[in-house]
């Protein structure tokens, strides 16, 4: 990384003598090969004026200069706002004398991963790259209508970055709290300084590399540097006014839009009363109806306007069979209160969230359950988790703090952790030698979080791909396994252990040569070669814990004996263990792997050792057993 | 159905409206939903279909043609009324139709305030119990920007066990009288219960169809002044998921034509008569001319092939694409299609230069010969140039050269017409391409890793011929690569203003083109290791020096050859002290056919024969010796095809042969058990493991 820094100082420091742009872009096409451009230098103003409506508008301005790195390219330079936001001016201009005025922009309707509508719109200019080292200047100016909505603001960019300035203009009667995150792992520098009734606070990082998109990607916060802007008060007309001080000023305003909602128990009251009418217990009562809502509605979010902060009515989601989280969370909570229970809407950020609750930011949740209280103690239903039993929570929400609505105030309290032993994929084989096959049964217990991702692929896979997806389950993906006599469980059913036991044939696992069977035992050779490149941003996060356990008992034919096992591995780790032993139990061949990576996230800290033990992980699976006659 | 009006994927619908319901629809809801027919009404599939994701239990497409006066003149009115009705029968169908994108409705109203042309959407959902809802769709909301569609609704209320029921209706009038063909294959994404298939035209109009592959005929019927033809085809399988399978050849359809002809229209006239145009060819060959007189003007030794060459060459130059077809110098790899004017011009020029040929008009094999076509929009044009022999000029690509024909015409008749006397004219079926034209040969040579016995360093050469070799010019060469090719003297003469003009651009073009090598040779390597990757299933490093020998884009160099270099892991696996290594998959991924196409009732279609062959030397490594040699010996070969391997220890190497072969690129369905042999015997081979021994 110092290397890195360095060389990119230099080409800065060449920038500013001479400007020898083609020169420059030469070398950094040597360095970042997959990038179309690099920027020379972006300066952004964020400037507050105080507004008696909501305490604050912010004008962002930006000026930046790109530098081509491709002839004959183009590009697209996207600017995204929405309905707290206008762009009042955004033009580029080359020095190639390409322009792309203001007027020429194109812009439209744009919706976010995952989303089905929401409010967010771009304005783009598509620039062409006549040449390498043609440089376009492009200007912004962005008006921030509402100071809430200014959260998160990111130091790296889709392209390199050689300087970048951030200036925050803050009059003195504003109270803006910038908390500086992910820092220490880049030369970044803070000058602050008064001008007349202003505070400056200037952020100056130079030398970044473009943020990239990764598979397993931890949410941006945990590694990206970036400012989180706090606008708490505006004082108005010598009165203090909070914007958002406290946590309890979130909430409030999260609650005075669900204060708006106008529930109509009528609407699904007979559907409550036939899905409990058999229940004898509470918890039979709550479960069948958390697990209807889990079944019967559809996720799809509209999050547009207040439509992403205020949930849509429980009886408009009952009737239309979709919502998004937080139309699944009230109808959730609404159907338990028409049978009775003490039911509340909760606020979560998920563990794609890095902040905690201290935090007084729209930034800090992104999800919305429901709670229910029963007999001392908080049910957590997250009706977005399809085939998640009642009193589990999903990996996603847990550990995590909520924010539980209780009149004027919140609850605060946090989601437990499931124990490592929760979440499992247990693999057990029993097999022989035939041919050049190992062939045999095949049992697979799964609980916890792998057990409700495998229901829930399989439910969502159409009919006639369902054998399919199944083999590609049991073999995970390895072409020479083939599977029969399947026996599935109880697909329907939430709690427990799920178990599945078939007949396998693993082919061309066995080669024979006189009198001598090479055999490759491992039909699953999970995280085989999972090296993670060097230049990786992101933590791994697999999005679960991860404890997977294979026993494969292989019988020694009549007449042959072990010449060799493989070595044994065990490496242990804070963040995962490996471990693989081969033992010799009478005339079969035991060998037990266990793969545990208990938190699901692996830190880029961590990096080095993982692939070291992959590595090793890599070899032990290359060793083979030898059995001689 | 005319493709222009209909939406034959189901599941993308079209258009609707966010206005008040107006008349014409509320006339189209009676019309198709209440006074709908009987199978329309159905609420059940059949119990085999009950663990298919979902089933079409009726479809319905109508088209009306009708005259009607308005002041003086005469109109031909089109309706045209698709209609579906979609038992969804698991959670991820529910899925797939939740979310529906559509075109906001047109409804375009005469002086009397009536619909002269609309284009409508109804969509209905019928619940298990029998309640139907339709669903509103002033609800929609805009999709993003650069969507297909305009606007985009969830369905609401949608469950595994429900009827979806929607329908499309489109009205148009034109002055003209229609004149156009079509097919439609009944085989959908999902199994069909009754589909029905329906023209009513007047009497002034005619209609022709054919059925194929065991699909129903239409009946005609008459009432008053207006004909009917239905078609009514019941219980139909999905469209099968097949390898090498030409749709049109093989799945049950009909193909049809509405024109006023008073008989069957015959293609094989209409292309002669196509070509009848080039009696009044006006093109100018002047760059052509102008480049033959500069450069061949005083080389006697020139003949009528080099000729053709230079021709076909100077057209292709990213140059000379821009001078006759405004195609932009900036892009040579990217296919480009040049118009008919392309044949115009060889058509003029080689009168000019007195070589006799003709110009064919020829169907692709994909669609079948001009007595099964119902438009000439599967044929393309094609020159035959009567040297000895005979050389064939098609359309060009980036890397093509005289005498390559698409595969997809060879062996078909076309319709010629003679420019020359003594032009026989009586040969006219392409020419075929054969199984030694089309070849592709790999030389491999690999070494144990001295520091690493896990890792084998492999240096490679790929020698590729004929329609083999496409695929590895594209993966190979890059555009500077390209405008070097064509870096030659010959094209550097500024005859003219424009010349100069044009090589002006092109060497700026290559010039830039230079300036962001670094980054398109490591999208090159990169694409390449890739490829290596997938196909050997291995991990691969150190790929480096790639050298081209030929791109294969010259008559007089006609084959892509070029080696590289690289260093695979994973292919070799320690037991104790000794090693196995899979070796076999050296040959790269074969095919290997799924249990569910074992059973074929179709005919085979692939492109072309050909073949893949491998020469392998593998250094023993000091102190091992190698054991199941035999198992890399595999023969099992065919008229058809066949695959056939050998192997042999000579001077402390190992060295293998493999030939993998298709024969012909057409073979009936009764051969799959034959082609499954060999292609079974190269999927052995691809998992052969050899036993390096520690002595």
């Amino acid at each position: 990384m110092k290397k890195i820094v360095f060389y990119l100082l230099s080409i800065v420091s060449i920038a500013a003598q001479g400007q020898d742009y083609p020169k420059i872009a030469k070398e950094l096409q040597q360095k970042y090969k997959d990038s179309e451009a690099a920027i020379i230098q972006s300066t952004i103003t964020y400037e507050f004026v105080k507004n008696a409506k909501v305490g604050a508008k912010i004008i962002e301005s930006k000026n930046e200069k790109l530098l081509s790195l491709r002839y004959n390219y183009l590009i697209h330079q996207t600017e995204f706002y929405d309905n707290n936001s206008i762009i009042e001016e955004f033009r580029a201009e080359s020095s190639l004398k390409q322009k792309a005025p203001d007027g020429l922009r194109s812009c439209g309707t744009y919706t976010n991963e995952g989303d089905f509508y929401d409010d967010s719109k771009f304005c783009t200019h598509q620039l062409k790259l006549k040449e390498v080292g043609e440089v376009w200047d492009i200007g912004l100016v962005k008006i921030i209508n509402d100071p809430k909505y200014l959260t998160s603001i990111y130091f790296q960019e889709a392209y390199p970055l050689l300087e970048k300035k951030i200036t925050f203009i803050i009059p003195s009667d504003i109270e803006v709290e910038i908390k500086e995150m992910n820092f220490p792992d880049f030369a970044i520098s803070k000058a602050e300084r008064t001008e007349g009734s202003n505070k400056i606070v200037e952020y100056l990082v130079k030398a970044l590399a473009p943020m990239e998109r990764e598979n397993l990607q931890r949410g941006l916060q945990y590694n990206h540097p970036h400012l989180l802007v706090l606008v708490k008060s505006a004082v108005m007309a010598g009165k203090k006014v909070n914007v958002l001080s406290s946590p309890q000023d979130l909430y409030a305003w999260y609650s005075s839009l669900t204060r708006q909602l106008q529930p109509n128990p009528q609407v699904f009251k007979s559907t409550v009363a036939q899905l409990t009418k058999d229940k004898k217990s509470d918890e039979e009562k709550i479960k069948a109806l958390y697990y209807w809502v889990q079944d019967n509605i559809r996720y799809i979010a509209f999050e547009d306007g207040m439509a992403a902060f205020k949930p849509d009515e429980a009886q408009h989601v009952f009737e239309k069979k979709y919502g998004d989280c937080k139309g699944m969370a009230n109808l959730t909570k609404e159907m338990l209160k028409a049978a009775g229970y003490d039911a509340r809407l909760t606020w979560i950020g998920t563990t794609r969230i890095m902040y905690d609750h201290s935090v007084p930011s729209l930034a800090i949740n992104n999800h919305m359950i429901c709670t229910v209280l029963l007999g001392g103690k908080k049910y957590y239903l997250d009706a977005t988790e399809k085939y998640i039993p009642f009193d589990e929570n999903a990996e996603r929400i847990q550990n995590r703090s909520v924010m539980i609505e209780d009149g004027d105030k919140f609850i605060a309290d946090k989601i437990p952790a499931s124990d490592k032993n929760h979440d499992i994929d247990l693999r057990n084989l029993t097999m022989k030698i035939n041919g050049e096959n190992l062939e045999g049964k095949y049992t697979i217990e799964l609980k916890g979080e792998a057990k409700k991702d495998f229901l829930y692929a399989y439910h969502y896979t159409k009919n006639d791909q369902k054998e399919e997806f199944l083999t590609d389950f049991i073999s995970k993906g390895n072409a020479h396994v083939k599977t029969s006599n399947l026996v599935l469980p109880d697909m329907e059913k939430r709690e427990g252990t799920l178990s599945l036991e078939c007949v396998i044939k693993y082919s061309s696992a066995v080669s024979s040569f006189n009198n001598e069977f090479y055999i490759d035992i491992d039909p699953t050779k999970i995280f085989n070669n999972w090296v993670i490149k060097d230049t990786r941003q992101s933590d791994i996060d697999f999005g679960e814990k991860i404890h997977k356990k294979t026993i494969i008992n292989l019988q020694i034919p009549d007449g042959y004996s072990v010449s060799h096992l493989p070595a044994k591995v065990d490496i242990s780790d804070p963040e995962f263990s490996f471990s693989i032993n081969y033992a010799l139990n009478g005339n079969t061949v035991v060998y037990t792997k266990e793969l545990n990576i208990p938190q699901g996230i692996i830190k880029k800290a961590s990096f080095s050792q993982w692939n070291m033990a992959n590595r090793k992980l890599t070899k032990a699976y290359e060793d083979q057993i030898l059995l001689k006659k | 159905m005319r493709k222009a009006f209909l939406a034959s994927a189901f599941f993308f619908l079209f258009l609707t409206g966010l206005l008040a319901q107006t008349d014409v629809e509320r006339k189209l809801k009676q019309e198709l939903w209440t006074n709908a027919s009987a199978e329309f009404k159905v609420t059940q599939a059949p119990e085999k279909w009950k663990n298919e994701p979902a089933v079409i239990l009726a479809t319905s497409r109508e088209y009306v043609g009708d005259m009607a006066t308005k002041v003086t003149k005469r109109y031909y009115v089109e309706k045209i009324n698709i209609h579906f009705r979609i038992k969804l029968q698991d959670k991820a169908s529910v899925k797939e139709f939740s979310e529906l994108a559509f075109d906001s409705k047109t409804i375009r109203n005469n002086l009397f305030g009536r619909a002269s042309a609309y284009s409508i959407i109804g969509i209905k959902v019928i619940k298990a119990n029998g309640i139907e809802k339709e669903v509103d769709l002033s609800t929609a909301v805009k999709t993003d920007a650069g969507s297909s569609k305009d606007l985009k609704i969830p369905i609401p209320n949608l469950e595994a066990g429900d009827i979806l029921d929607y329908f499309i209706s489109f009205k148009n009038e034109s002055l003209s009288m229609p004149d156009f063909g079509d097919e439609d294959i009944l085989e959908e994404k999902y199994p069909v219960v009754i589909s029905t298939i329906i023209y009513t035209i007047p009497q002034e109009c005619h209609f022709y169809s054919q059925s194929y592959n065991g699909a129903p005929e239409f009946k005609k019927t008459q009432k008053d002044r207006d004909i009917t033809y239905t078609l009514k085809d019941e219980i139909r399988e999905k469209a099968p998921n097949l390898i090498w399978n030409y749709k049109f050849l093989t799945s049950p359809h009909i193909r049809y034509r509405i024109s006023t002809d008073e008989t069957k229209k015959d293609f094989k006239k209409s292309a002669e008569e196509t070509l009848n145009g080039f009696r009044y060819n006006m093109a100018d060959p002047g760059y052509l001319v102008d480049f033959m007189e500069g450069n061949f003007k005083k080389d006697k030794s020139i003949d009528q092939k080099k000729t053709i060459q230079e021709m076909y060459y100077l057209i292709r130059n990213p140059m000379y694409l821009k001078a006759y077809f405004n195609i932009n110098q900036g892009d040579p790899m990217s296919y480009k299609y040049v118009s008919d004017y392309y044949f115009f011009l060889i058509n003029k020029f080689l009168i000019k230069k007195k070589i006799p040929h003709e110009i064919f008009i020829v169907p692709s094999r994909t669609y079948g010969p001009f007595a099964d076509l119902i438009n000439l929009g599967s044929c393309d044009l094609m020159v035959k140039v009567h040297t000895v022999p005979p050389i064939y000029i098609t359309r060009p690509t980036p890397f093509s050269i005289p005498d390559e024909i698409p595969y997809h015409f060879e062996g078909m008749e076309g319709v010629g017409r003679a420019f020359a006397s003594g032009v026989s004219g009586n040969d006219k079926v392409m020419r075929s391409s054969t199984l030694e034209e089309n070849t592709t040969h790999s030389s491999l040579n690999l070494m144990l890793d001295p520091e690493d016995n896990s890792k084998i360093n492999v240096k490679r050469s790929i020698l590729a011929k004929g329609h083999n070799k496409a695929y590895h010019q594209y993966l190979v060469f890059t555009n500077y690569d390209y405008f070097k090719e064509y870096n030659l003297s010959k094209y550097q003469v500024q005859s003219s203003h424009r010349v100069r003009d044009l090589l002006k651009e092109y060497n700026k073009e290559k010039d830039k083109f230079e300036q962001r090598l670094t980054q398109d040779y490591n999208d090159r390597d990169t694409r390449i290791k890739n490829d290596l990757e997938e196909e050997l299933d291995a991990k691969l490093s150190n790929y480096k020096n790639l050298s081209i020998k030929s791109i294969g884009m010259w008559c007089d160099t006609p084959n892509t050859e070029y080696s590289d270099e690289f260093t695979l892991e994973g292919l070799t696996k320690k037991a104790g002290p000794n090693l196995i290594f899979e070796l076999g998959r050296l040959i790269e991924k074969q095919t290997e056919i799924k249990d569910e196409q074992k059973n074929r009732t179709r005919d085979i279609y692939m492109d072309y024969p050909r073949s893949y062959s491998h020469e392998i030397s593998f250094t023993i490594p000091e102190g091992y010796t190698i054991e199941g040699i035999d198992n890399l010996n595999k023969k099992t070969e065919t008229s058809l095809g066949g695959f056939v391997s050998s192997a042999l220890v000579k001077d402390k190497k190992l060295l293998i042969t493999t030939k993998k072969y298709y024969s012909q690129n057409h073979y009936p369905a009764a051969d799959w058990l034959a082609i499954t042999s060999f292609l079974n015997a190269s999927v052995d081979f691809f998992n052969t493991k050899l036993l390096l021994k520690k002595q």
